[in-house]
């Protein structure tokens, strides 16, 4: 039997691109690695992944290639803790310096394809952009409509006025 | 076109778990789709509205946080509790029961039972109960009523508040809390 660490699979983008990877690199997604064991015959069917498109596909992989040989997550211990850490590791900061439609697909992706740690880098990189922000500079940065009127929002800062910046 | 305004709800809860307090009150500002986030139960605890959960566990001391708002309150013996405020860094005021600390539980977990103990004195105690969990605004009813008893003979005080204090012979569902008063 082929070891796993060598073994070519194919993942079909949802515009019809077919993508040859290495299994060990694909098994990431934890949606992937589920879909393989259904399977049982492992690089013989191609596997469609169906929300996701091919330029989307090939960055995700290229991130699951750079991150094959990461341990295991560690168990959520101190899962609070971690959490809020906005630290992100150089290789995935530069890796995430791409632009917003693509960050947010990549956030997407990494949701639907069950990659738990690539979700934390992309959920970890909005949140940065977020910091230290005001309302206005957080719409501007997303391009976000501010759908209330002056009187609700003066009423929201107010009645949190004595807890903001201490 | 993928942006921030069509990221399901549970990628915003996620992406906002990063966030410390202050950014998160700035993005209840943002829009309505930010206020809901923020109003998601994983940040209950931060919030101080976790539902009170009766607990057979006394509750554990070092795990609980007493609302930081009950610390930035300025507040005179024997005033009401419209005259509980915060004052502001601009040098305004604001009143406690227009804040949105007035609605907050006083600690974290919830607690159904705070008594309050000015200046740690075992037998000046006023009580504040509540089954769904003591919120700052009972806490602070609770401490008008109890001055305006007018008995204690710290009576003729009229300093500003400084603060509470947790003490240790708290048991289950029931608080202590210690109240000292600066000038």
């Amino acid at each position: 039997m082929a070891s796993t660490d060598d073994q070519k699979i194919i993942l079909v983008s949802s515009d019809g691109v077919n993508i040859q990877t290495d299994r060990i690199i694909a098994e990431r997604s934890m949606l992937i690695k589920n879909m393989i064991e259904d399977l049982g015959t492992p690089g013989e069917e191609p596997i469609p992944i169906m929300n996701v498109s091919e330029a989307v596909l090939r960055k995700v992989l290229e991130w699951c290639d750079h991150h094959k040989k990461d341990p295991p997550p560690e168990k959520d211990e101190d899962a609070e803790s971690r959490k809020k850490t906005t630290d992100i590791e150089e290789w995935d900061q530069k890796f995430m310096q791409v632009d917003q439609e693509m960050l947010f697909e990549i956030i997407l992706a990494a949701n639907y394809m069950d990659i738990k740690a690539l979700l934390d880098v992309g959920c970890k990189t909005v949140a940065n952009m977020i910091k230290g922000k005001s309302p206005e500079e957080i719409r501007k940065t997303f391009n976000i409509q501010n759908d209330f009127t002056p009187e609700e929002e003066e009423q929201i800062r107010r009645e949190n006025e004595w807890a903001e910046d201490r | 076109m993928s942006d921030i305004n069509n990221l399901p709800n549970e990628l915003m809860v996620e992406t906002f778990a990063h966030l410390e307090l202050n950014d998160l009150l700035r993005c209840m500002r943002v829009n309505k789709f930010f206020k809901t986030v923020t109003e998601h139960s994983a940040f209950d605890k931060m919030f101080f509205r976790t539902r009170f959960i009766k607990s057979s566990n006394p509750i554990n001391f070092d795990e609980l946080h007493v609302n930081p708002a009950l610390d930035q309150l300025s507040y005179m013996c024997r005033c009401s509790i419209e005259d509980a405020v915060f004052l502001l860094k601009d040098h305004g005021e604001l009143a406690l029961i227009e804040s949105i600390a007035a609605k907050q539980n006083a600690t974290e977990p919830a607690v159904t039972r705070i008594i309050v103990r000015p200046y740690g004195d075992p037998n000046q105690e006023g009580r504040t109960e509540s089954g769904q969990g003591v919120t700052v605004q009972d806490v602070m009813e609770g401490l008008c009523g109890y001055y305006e008893q007018g008995t204690p003979y710290y009576d003729e005080c009229h300093y500003n508040f400084e603060g509470f204090y947790k003490t240790k012979n708290d048991t289950e569902d029931e608080l202590v809390l210690e109240i000292f008063w600066g000038s």
